[in-house]
């Protein structure tokens, strides 16, 4: 066994509102310099949708992340031969377009324009060429459905289903989306550290975080093909790739990460979760059905007196073995085994899960006027969402693994919805536990984790130590006086 | 091919040169080996560059040859045997001289080049042009068919297609 520690992060969809401000946070703290314009490292999409950049799920364009190539796992742009041979020339990024071309508005011709008969505006300006541009797209360019019958009907999980339930996700009056967040998920078996040719990219070994070195990248740009999420960005001044570092500066500091901090439907949820590491590549190799639960198993009980022990003999420390026992993720994850990861079948085993959205029940149409179906609670048979389409997000196409964690959300709302208003039957209570395999007690803890938080029980950030780390090699007071904001070493370009 | 047997026919020579000296008095020349030092498939001795990286001559080659100095197919019917072997042995051009001032051709080259020139002058040789212009309009395309190959492959954009199905469907009438 070889216990390592992970800052884990889940994020609850239900509670998501779709408006931006992580991605808003992100943007101002990290990506505001120039030529870093187009990246988001934190963005909100809609779904069904094809996100950004576009179709980013359809690794058939993008060839990211990981495949089975008989007993050994490959990555899917190819072998080490294959990188090479395409080293100068990797054909499979995204286009700009594909992000969007970033733009801004010319607001000085709002006072500065010349009197005349009209009144002036301010047209758009591209970012990159600084000339007046048609915007065509942008980072949530089909968010709320906007566009849908070109981005959401082509949403690659949208494709796969029969034409039955993409006629039900369309119907009118029907019509159904959710907002889902994305960033980094610093992964276990992440597709950029095994992609990068000049290995600049690792996994910080005390917390997981996954960091480019901007000393060391050289700029190949295989890890933006590498990613299957397509989260790392080419800094196109600094000549550097880059992505999200989790906020690790505010992390050591003790403070929650910007997207985190900011997150206003308070959906975001961080700590530290147990792994054992020699479990990666066996895990990584299951059916696409089984990674999920795979992953699940993997992780180990942070209150088990022998992993405790075993963890402490592996170097971590007491402070972060403490977080991980107050951590809501391990709870989210493995406790109650409501939240999964986004498409495990990329088989990079990302350590960001969701909780699949519940979403109200069918409306119907009532002379005009909306209102809910009689059957609030809904059953599985009647979720506005296909669960084959859910199941192609979270469970590489395992439907069961999906209705798991629906039954778990049913059954939850039953028992508050019978706690609160009092018009549900005991039985009826109990059966939907009974099925879902869950105590009351654990009702009422997820009940509360979900709504009655805290952003200390939200978040919980383990010691990084950095004290110590620091004392190791220099004087703390000395480091406090001298480091300053670190170097700053660009690229060797010619150009 | 032909280099071959001139590089075999020169190795020949020169063997047969050391193996017996008195044969050196050739006056007539080796026009084959005369050939291979004139295309440079044997060096001159003196390490001098060969005729062809300045000179063309009519049916070496397909394009003739270079053309930095001036066309020598008509080298000897101009200056005759004498006037080539003059020009051979100090090579006294302003542009030459400082090439071959201090690798000066030995005279069995002089004499196998003489011999190579009379030959072919005598050959009514004619240029090839449309052999040539087929050959260049085939590499053409051959290095647009790569282009074009490799940039198959290159930045195939995702988003714009999907919008441009949707404008194509909304023009034919079909709102779907």
């Amino acid at each position: 066994m070889n216990i390592r520690a992970q800052v884990s992060t889940v994020f609850h969809l239900d509670k998501c509102i779709g408006c931006h401000t992580c991605s808003i946070a992100c943007k101002n703290l990290w990506t505001d310099r120039k030529g870093t314009e187009y990246m988001w490292w934190n963005n909100v999409e809609t779904k069904p949708g094809t996100g950004y950049p576009t179709k980013w799920e359809d690794q058939e364009q993008y060839k990211g992340g990981w495949e089975r190539s008989g007993s050994q796992l490959q990555l899917k742009m190819g072998g080490r031969a294959g990188a090479l041979g395409k080293i100068f020339h990797n054909p499979d990024l995204p286009t700009i377009d594909d992000y969007y071309e970033p733009f801004t508005f010319k607001y000085g011709d709002l006072t500065s324009a010349p009197a005349g008969d009209d009144q002036p505006t301010a047209r758009p300006i591209s970012m990159i060429s600084g000339k007046p541009m048609k915007i065509e797209a942008g980072p949530n360019w089909d968010d709320d459905l906007s566009g849908s019958n070109i981005y959401a009907a082509n949403d690659p999980g949208v494709v796969k289903l029969t034409a039955e339930e993409q006629q039900q996700l369309f119907a009118i009056e029907k019509m159904v989306f959710f907002h889902m967040p994305r960033k980094c998920n610093h992964c276990l078996n992440a597709g950029c550290v095994a992609s990068c040719p000049s290995g600049a990219i690792y996994k910080r070994g005390e917390d997981g975080i996954v960091l480019i070195n901007q000393d060391k990248c050289r700029g190949w740009r295989m890890c933006v093909s590498g990613c299957p999420y397509k989260k790392t960005y080419y800094g196109w001044t600094s000549g550097k790739s880059e992505k999200c570092i989790l906020c690790y500066p505010r992390q050591e500091a003790g403070e929650a990460p910007a997207c985190f901090q900011s997150c206003v439907g308070r959906i975001r949820y961080l700590g530290v979760l147990l792994y054992d590491a020699d479990r990666i590549e066996a895990t990584a190799m299951k059916e696409d059905g089984e990674l999920a639960a795979a992953q699940r198993e993997m992780i180990l009980d942070p209150h088990d007196p022998a992993i405790q022990a075993a963890a402490l003999k592996a170097g971590i420390a007491e402070e972060v073995l403490a977080a991980a026992q107050k951590s809501p993720t391990y709870k989210f994850v493995k406790e109650w085994g409501i939240a999964l990861p986004l498409h495990p079948e990329f088989r990079t085993l990302p350590m960001l899960f969701y909780v699949p959205p519940l979403l109200p029940v069918l409306s119907v149409a009532n002379q005009g006027a909306q209102k809910l179906a009689e059957d609030f609670f809904t059953t599985l048979e009647n979720a506005r969402l296909p669960m084959q389409y859910l199941a192609g997000l979270f469970a590489g196409g395992n439907v069961e693994e999906v209705k798991a964690v629906y039954r778990r959300l049913i059954a939850v709302r039953m028992q508050r919805r019978s706690a609160s208003v009092g018009d549900m039957a005991d039985a009826e209570v109990a059966k939907a536990r009974e099925t879902a395999a869950i105590s009351p007690e654990q009702v009422e803890a997820i009940y509360r984790m979900t709504s009655l938080t805290t952003i200390k029980e939200r978040i919980v950030i383990p010691s990084m130590l950095r004290d110590q780390a620091i004392e190791a090699g220099i004087d703390p007071e000395t480091h406090k006086q001298e480091m300053g904001f670190g170097k700053r070493q660009p690229a060797k370009r010619r150009w | 091919m032909s280099g071959n047997r001139f590089f075999s026919l020169s190795v020949v020579t020169l063997a047969l040169l050391l193996i017996c000296p008195w044969a050196e008095v050739s006056a007539a020349g080796d026009s084959s080996r005369g050939e291979a030092l004139f295309v440079g498939s044997t060096a001159f001795e003196n390490g001098g560059a060969p005729c062809l990286a300045c000179h063309s001559l009519t049916g070496v080659g397909i394009s003739d040859g270079a053309n930095y100095g001036p066309d020598l197919s008509s080298l000897f019917e101009e200056y005759g045997a004498d006037g080539v072997a003059g020009v051979l042995e100090s090579l006294e051009f302003p542009s030459m001289e400082a090439i071959y001032a201090g690798r000066p051709l030995t005279e069995t080259e002089q004499a196998d080049l003489t011999a190579y020139l009379e030959q072919t002058s005598q050959l009514s040789a004619t240029p090839d042009n449309g052999k040539l212009a087929l050959l260049v309009i085939i590499g053409v395309a051959i290095m647009l068919a790569i282009t074009f190959l490799v940039g198959l492959r290159r930045m195939r954009a995702v988003r714009q297609p999907l919008v441009e199905r949707q404008r194509n469907l909304l023009r034919k009438g079909g709102l779907s």
